[in-house]
């Protein structure tokens, strides 16, 4: 499974123990899912899609997330 | 919301890998420890043998209790978040498997062992410390593979908090 937590904690400049509060885990999880070392639950992956205000599977994919660039070029018509 | 406890309370972790190399040292001391008192290899009987198997006890538990690896299994599972609590379901059923295949392998040997030396007693060839050697690997064996299990299962780089 793939996610984008990590872009998405980078978007908003929070830590990884920021986000793991918000959700009720250790920050050690927060990395292990970001790095794919763990997969999360649905519950705590719809407490992520909750935090983040976005829907779930802007959140978890089982398919590789297009790069975000790419998808910017694209709705702007540049490729 | 129930609040987790912190991995490290008391003082900063001990790297996953140091934790590593504990697991193998110190079983590999009290063999040592333990082979040169059965044999009395030792420049004094009894003595140096068990100063490398207490050496290898005192490594083993600074090493791992002093880590937050030990924290998986000692702590209340309320306060483990859903991760944890998988890993340790994982590290303790591999640990039973491994901890029952020793056993086996261990007793069936012996017997073998008995068997082609005809010595029905290990008292005879070894004195009586043997037993309590045994019995002591076998505990500590028992007490530290699935914190050694869990070391090797742990990435080696812990995520930081930011």
């Amino acid at each position: 499974m793939y996610n984008r937590i990590a872009v998405l904690r980078a978007e908003r400049g929070l830590s990884r123990k920021a986000l793991a509060q918000a959700v009720n885990v250790n920050f050690q999880t927060i990395g292990y899912l970001e790095r794919g070392d763990y997969n999360a639950s649905l519950e705590l992956a719809l407490k992520l899609a909750r935090f983040f205000d976005l829907p779930v599977e802007m959140v978890f994919s089982l398919e590789p997330f297009e790069l975000l660039s790419r998808q910017a070029m694209n709705k702007e018509g540049l490729t | 919301m129930l609040e987790r406890t912190p991995r490290f309370p008391h003082q900063p972790p001990m790297r996953v890998m140091w934790v590593r190399w504990l697991t193998l040292a110190g079983p590999v001391c009290y063999l040592a420890g333990a082979t040169i008192d059965a044999l009395e290899l030792g420049p004094k009987q009894g003595g140096f043998g068990s100063l490398l198997v207490i050496i290898a006890l005192t490594a083993v538990l600074f090493g791992l209790y002093r880590t937050g690896v030990a924290r998986i299994f000692q702590e209340h599972l309320q306060y483990l978040d859903e991760a944890e609590r998988l890993i340790r379901a994982q590290v303790l059923a591999r640990a039973y498997q491994v901890f029952t295949l020793v056993i086996v392998v261990g007793v069936i040997g012996t017997d073998i062992f008995l068997d082609l030396t005809r010595k029905f007693e290990w008292s005879v060839q070894f004195g009586s410390g043997i037993y309590t050697l045994v019995a002591g690997a076998i505990i500590m064996f028992a007490l530290t593979l699935p914190t050694g299990l869990l070391a090797w299962k742990l990435p080696a780089e812990e995520p930081t908090e930011d």
